[in-house]
């Protein structure tokens, strides 16, 4: 009951940020809404990848390992399946050391 | 016979300049411009595909691949349910990530003017970043709001159904794929080629600090509830962006 609920909250809440602004006529958000939005959904992203790494990874430091590994990679512009084989090629390579 | 090859190429001619050709070339060409976008976008869409496994009820995380239509807030959303976060903290936390739309969605409003609501209503429901990004330069290209329209159907259409492809086959491989040592890792791992892009730069120094601001305060808040903590670390995010914005 709880994911239906959530699914439904979350798939009629993001059409009408979809649609919204389109039937309002909406050309522009205000600039400080704007980026509100932004470092809000930054900050969602961000905070998953510290509680995936805290909660759910096997092991904790390679883990982290991996991160900041798929973070260098990131940061050099490769497009995700890169990051995600760096990441997960460091994760394995920290596993055996650590 | 000269004669007839010219009117073979009046005939032909006069099938390529009806509106319904001109159509069809668009929307092909959406199509075609966004499957190299989806290639890049199949592995998240198969990793989200896991989380679909993992999740308690794997209809619904299915459903939401088109309910949500969106792969880090469809993947938030199960994370913090996983995690043990209730319906409520779970939506909050996806929608905050699907705010960004509203933006897309603004972007397309002055283009769209003239269309018929029920296009609009129905357009809207795809968008989402990769379809944002390709589409919105055709609409400040030249050329008639049909053809715009159909190279958007068309590029929205290849989109949805590749990604439906990528979820599913992702959540009819969870079964074997999570015995793999390292898979729980490759979620967060993705997370981060979503993120970095968007912090790097000398002009994004507020990013940066939102998103140390998140991980600060998620990495404090791990003995709260899931949920809870998570909506502390957007706080955290919103807050110290615009104070660094501020100061600058």
């Amino acid at each position: 009951m709880n994911i239906w609920l959530a699914i439904v909250l979350v798939g009629f809440g993001s059409y009408l940020f979809r649609a919204g602004p389109l039937l309002l006529g909406v050309a522009a958000l205000p600039p400080l809404v704007q980026r509100a939005v932004g470092y809000a959904g930054t900050g969602a992203l961000t905070a998953l990848i510290v509680t995936g790494v805290a909660r759910h990874a096997p092991d904790r430091a390679a883990a982290a390992v991996a991160v900041v590994v798929a973070a260098a990679v990131a940061g050099r512009g490769v497009k995700m399946l890169g990051v995600v084989a760096g990441g997960l090629a460091a994760y394995v390579a920290a596993g055996a050391v650590l | 016979m000269l004669e007839r090859r010219q009117a073979a190429v009046a005939v032909t001619g006069a099938r390529r300049d009806q509106p319904g050709a001109r159509r069809d070339q668009e929307a092909f060409r959406g199509a075609s411009h966004m499957l190299p976008m989806l290639a890049g976008l199949a592995p998240f869409g198969v990793l989200v595909g896991t989380a679909v496994a993992a999740s308690d009820v794997p209809a619904a995380g299915w459903a939401a691949t088109w309910l949500i239509f969106g792969g880090s807030a469809h993947l938030a959303l199960l994370q913090v349910l996983q995690a043990g976060g209730g319906a409520g903290a779970a939506a909050i936390t996806a929608l905050l990530i699907n705010a960004r739309l509203l933006v897309f969605s603004a972007s397309f409003a002055p283009h769209w003017q003239s269309e018929r609501r029920r296009f609009r209503l129905l357009a809207a429901a795809a968008i989402v970043d990769p379809l944002w990004a390709l589409t919105i330069a055709r609409y400040k290209q030249p050329g008639s709001p049909a053809a715009k329209r159909a190279y958007y159907t068309g590029a929205a259409v290849t989109l949805a159904i590749g990604w439906g492809v990528a979820v599913t086959a992702g959540a009819l491989a969870g079964g074997w794929l999570p015995q793999i040592d390292g898979l729980a890792v490759a979620v967060p791992v993705s997370l981060v080629g979503l993120v970095v892009p968007s912090l790097t730069g000398a002009g994004n120094r507020p990013a940066r600090a939102a998103a140390l601001a998140a991980g600060a305060t998620a990495l404090a808040t791990q003995a709260w509830s899931p949920g809870i903590g998570m909506l502390a670390a957007l706080a955290a995010a919103v807050t110290t962006g615009i104070v660094t914005e501020v100061r600058r």
